[in-house]
């Protein structure tokens, strides 16, 4: 399967959880401080077998047809959204599972990785959406102040529109690896229906995102707030 | 302080400024233990409002007012002019009670 059938058979998912949350006149603010129109819940592939399983099948595709067999050792999902993709994903793998939090606890063993010790693994960290990367970092540096070697990021959807995501990644060592990002979700059956209006506004969003959030009440620039 | 608040008021005010402010506020501690209570309850202030909306995104309206409560105790707390212990502690128990929207 190439990347855009996944993309597509992702994006179809999505739309059809109603993960796709548009909203015109109260805009969303992402946590990297962005506004944007539309939010793309990926949590709600969680609640029901059928699209948990399918998108998993979808994420093991990926997986195999893209690394060597034997690639990684382990797979950490990256706290919360990621934990139940990378336990899924882990099992159908055969491979250990990981979870990594936030921040360490700041008690008792301060850890910040749970599930097991991570020294000299080949891990892959998995979570279910990525904007600007900040937090994927975060994430790796946890993972790699345990002892872990990792060098990719596999999200279920990355927002893709904001420049230096995954310029900022590689500056770190991290390849991204999404199933599914705005083309996708633009080119899928299911985007159809997106009411008229919500898909002009996601599309004027999509043509200049700084622009759009700068209008209406988030970030200005893609200069990072000291 | 000024310099935290100075960071803060840069900021748009996406979930992440809130995690930052507080891991910001905590490390703040360690160069000024006389506001270590002062900074602990902000941080913790910070961090209950960044797990109540894990993984959401925030409304324009939602992010201006957090941001708005956060920077003015934030403001109220490095106010020129001291204030004597009984003042110190109601800003204190102020803080305590407070909640992010």
């Amino acid at each position: 399967m190439t990347k855009s059938e996944t993309g597509r058979q992702v994006a179809q998912l999505l739309f059809q959880a109603g993960a796709v949350q548009v909203s015109r006149n109260q805009p969303f603010i992402l946590a990297a401080g962005w506004a944007s129109p539309v939010y793309v819940d990926v949590r709600l592939l969680l609640g029901e077998p059928g699209p948990r399983k399918a998108v998993t099948d979808l994420a093991l595709a990926y997986v195999e047809a893209n690394f060597p067999a034997g690639r990684f050792d382990a797979i950490a999902g990256a706290e919360t959204a990621g934990i139940p993709f990378a336990a899924w994903l882990a099992d159908r793998a055969g491979l250990k599972l990981r979870y990594v939090r936030k921040r360490p606890l700041g008690i008792g063993r301060n850890a910040q990785v749970e599930g097991g010790s991570v020294d000299g693994m080949r891990v892959l960290l998995m979570d279910d959406l990525t904007t600007d990367g900040g937090s994927k970092l975060n994430f790796a540096r946890g993972l790699r102040a345990a002892g872990a070697n990792v060098e990719h990021v596999l999200t279920i959807f990355y927002h893709d529109v904001f420049p230096g995501a995954a310029a900022r990644l590689s500056e770190v060592g991290l390849t991204l690896h999404a199933l599914a990002t705005w083309a996708d979700m633009l080119g899928a059956e299911a985007s159809r229906q997106l009411a008229a209006e919500d898909r002009a506004e996601v599309e004027r969003f999509l043509a200049d995102p700084v622009a759009w959030s700068a209008r209406h009440g988030g970030r200005t620039s893609l200069t990072p707030l000291s | 302080m000024n310099e935290l608040l100075n960071w803060l008021l840069l900021q748009k005010g996406g979930i992440r400024t809130y995690l930052e402010f507080q891991n910001r506020a905590l490390d703040l501690r360690a160069s000024e233990p006389e506001h270590a209570a002062l900074l602990r309850l902000l941080a913790d202030l910070a961090g209950r409002f960044a797990e109540a909306y894990d993984g959401e995104p925030l409304s324009v309206d939602v992010a201006e007012r957090a941001l708005g409560q956060l920077s003015a105790l934030l403001e109220k707390a490095i106010a020129p002019g001291a204030i004597g212990p009984a003042e110190h502690l109601a800003l204190l128990n102020e803080i305590g009670q407070a909640e992010l929207v």
